[in-house]
């Protein structure tokens, strides 16, 4: 089983987790470095932004994956494609969680309230609430298989409303007119100068860290996935049906069977 | 016209039975035997179509089947008449009501609501709907539960027709149920 | 000979092949004969949905009544009624073939599409018909006034086959769980939200409020909404119906 000995991994690979955690730390601390908004109402705060930003995206990115792992499983009944779902949508709970979080955070430093029942906030409230839905479902069942396509189903089913919730309803105007939240910010143009670097580096780094955790968790829910395969091999020996046989009984009049012929093993073909 | 080979099936970490082979030809009636909980009505449900197997290879050769079984209920506010129309519907066959009916003696009881018949009547209308499309593969499970002494005429009578034209599967551990049948297959 | 096999053997499968229109529409109308049979020999769906929205439509009466209530609170408060009446009801027609054991006689007979069309459409007529008799008298006993009636029938018609489409599916799914119709009720609302959006939009355009295009765009879009799960329900149920 692969550990993280780190005797045990090639020089590539060290050299890569070390420019990865110089440039996450090297992000962390440059977002700290640019210079304050002063239009917002606690300007230290608005850093929050880079923080912020990327967890969204990537969420609706992995519930996309998700989708079609589970579509993937659905044509294909193989258990990994159902790992990969779970991996991406576990994933996709979190970083809608850290979604609300940080959204949260930044509510109260420039709104005033942690929770100001603006649509953006509810919106994507819901879309964690399907989340919460999916594993929900999960949890209802025992049966690999069946567990495997049930929240398969619903995560085809819920592409539509989370679609709408993340894409469609933040850009209906009388939503945008309504929300504090700013809607278009990167597309617009908004962001810009060191924020936009800096913004650019989160997102880079936050997307790369999504895809090694997704990666992670995915061998760890192979290795599950081996270790339930293998369960029966152990247990199955007392009810294996390897022996049964198809004895051949005359029929006779009522009162009971005569008896068989041909008893004992034999290769299972039931010959009159 | 049915073999399965290696058959499997698992629920959670239990599994419910591996390695099965069989065989079925045309004019014969498999009576699947054994204790209760030993994979009966699991491995005709597979054969159904109603579970999946977890492993193995099942080869058909029946453009149609029917399937009866001890478990399965009915629709309580449905007649009995209005049960054989819905099922050909669905089948998209010819409904043979009355002559159905007359089949397996429930003549009399077309208007009533299957809430209102008795459990060996409910019977007789399942074996009735099983029949229906004249399938090649009938499956029944534990299908004489249930059945008074008529009751048990009429499945033997369904079963000796059935095997002119097509095969049977049977489940049960009834003695006169296992005398109807050519071939015998033991889960014990 | 036919091989349904490998590891990943089907068993006969009857019912899952092709059908010609006419066959689809046969079995189409029986589920919805069999479905308007057994709702009015044993009317559960409209105990369940239609009790529930009466209450809930008569405790508001009886909380509001010396206020005069503003279109768009009278479209939310008739709008969450929808979708808590529709997810208390509406799961009952998958649920309940599993609770009375009745969902192998339709798995061996019936094809999984025409199955889900008919209970799908069953409930969008239950819905809108416990919409349209609950807007009635919510707007007559809460003296509110219909600005544009082709926006509310539009919205109302919109609204019940977007809720059943997705309802439906949600109870399909969670039929054979433990405590299904808790579940059904749990994966279903989050995914109408979206739905009852749509809903108070058109609703409260529809008794009032200014915006026409804004109520025609929800309209349209709780329409489009209502085809989309309908249509892709189907195939959903028919990939899972049997596992």
């Amino acid at each position: 089983m692969e550990t993280l000995n780190t005797s045990k991994l090639t020089l590539g690979a060290l050299a890569v987790r070390l420019l990865f955690g110089l440039a996450m730390s090297f992000t962390i601390l440059w977002s700290f470095g640019v210079p304050e908004l002063p239009k917002f109402q606690q300007p230290e705060l608005a850093r929050i932004l880079f923080w912020h930003l990327p967890c969204p995206i990537i969420a609706s990115v992995l519930l996309g994956v998700g989708a079609y792992q589970s579509w993937q499983y659905l044509r294909s009944n193989d258990l990994k494609r159902d790992v990969k779902a779970i991996a991406a949508l576990e994933l996709g709970m979190i970083f809608s969680l850290m979604t609300m979080a940080s959204g949260i955070v930044f509510s109260r430093a420039q709104w005033g309230a942690w929770w100001q029942n603006d649509p953006r906030q509810t919106s994507f409230l819901l879309v964690l609430m399907i989340y919460f839905a999916y594993f929900v479902l999960r949890g209802a069942f025992q049966d690999r298989m069946r567990k495997a396509a049930l929240s398969a189903g619903y995560a085809l089913a819920a592409v539509l409303p989370a679609m709408f919730l993340i894409y469609v309803f933040p850009y209906l105007p009388q939503i945008k007119e309504a929300s504090l939240h700013p809607t278009g910010s990167i597309m617009s143009g908004q962001i810009r100068g060191s924020y936009a670097q800096a913004l650019t580096a989160t997102i880079t780094l936050v997307s790369l860290c999504s895809i090694w955790l997704f990666r992670l968790r995915v061998r760890a829910g192979e290795l599950e996935l081996k270790t339930y395969e293998s369960i029966g091999l152990e247990t199955s020996g007392g009810h294996s049906a390897a022996h049964r046989v198809v004895r051949p009984v005359r029929i006779s009049a009522p009162g009971g069977i005569q008896g068989s012929e041909g008893a004992g093993a034999s290769d299972g073909a039931g010959q009159p | 016209m049915l073999r399965g080979e290696n058959l499997g099936k698992r629920f959670t970490d239990r599994w419910i039975f591996r390695h099965l082979t069989f065989d079925l030809a045309e004019g014969q009636v498999l009576a699947v035997v054994g204790p209760n909980g030993c994979g009966k009505s699991t491995l005709l449900g597979i054969v159904a179509g109603l579970l999946q197997p977890t492993e193995g290879a099942l080869h058909v050769d029946a453009a149609a089947f029917g399937y009866a079984a001890l478990a399965g209920e009915l629709y309580a506010d449905l007649t009995v008449g209005e049960h054989l129309e819905f099922t050909a519907d669905m089948r998209c066959c010819e409904p043979r009501t009355d002559e159905l009916l007359a089949l397996v003696g429930l003549s009399g009881a077309k208007s009533a609501p299957a809430r209102t018949l008795s459990s060996g009547m409910r019977a007789r209308l399942k074996l009735a709907i099983a029949v229906q499309e004249r399938p090649a593969l009938l499956i029944l499970d534990e299908p004489g539960a249930g059945l008074d002494r008529q009751g048990s005429a009429v499945l033997a009578t369904v079963i000796e027709h059935q095997r002119e034209h097509g095969a049977v599967l049977l489940a049960t551990n009834d003695p006169e149920e296992m005398n109807l049948a050519t071939h015998e297959f033991d889960f014990s | 000979m036919e091989q349904f096999f490998s590891d990943d053997a089907q068993g006969l499968g009857y019912g899952d092949g092709e059908l010609t229109p006419a066959q689809w529409r046969r079995q189409l109308l029986a589920v919805l004969r069999k479905e308007f049979r057994s709702e009015i020999r044993s009317p559960h769906g409209l105990l369940t949905g239609g009790l529930f929205s009466l209450l809930a439509v008569v405790s508001i009466m009886f909380a509001a009544y010396n206020m005069r209530l503003t279109p768009t609170m009278a479209a939310g408060l008739l709008w969450v009624i929808f979708l808590f009446a529709g997810v208390a009801a509406l799961p009952r027609s998958f649920i309940a073939e599993e609770e009375n054991g009745t969902g192998d006689l339709l798995r061996v007979t019936a094809n999984p599409h025409s199955v889900f069309w008919g209970k799908a459409l069953f409930n969008a007529a239950l819905t809108l018909a416990t919409a349209c008799v609950l807007t009635f008298l919510f707007v007559v006993v809460m003296n509110l006034s219909v600005a544009h009636l082709d926006l509310m029938v539009a919205g109302l018609v919109g609204g019940a086959l977007a809720l059943s489409g997705a309802v439906t599916l949600c109870g399909a799914l969670a039929a054979r769980a433990a405590s299904r119709q808790a579940l059904a009720g749990a994966i279903a609302l989050p995914l109408v939200i979206p739905v009852a959006v749509w809903g108070v939009t058109s609703l409260r355009v529809a008794l009032g409020e200014p915006g026409y295009d804004a109520g025609r765009a929800a309209a349209i879009g709780l329409i489009a909404y209502g085809i989309v799960s309908n249509a892709v329900g189907p195939f959903i149920y028919a990939v899972l119906w049997k596992r």
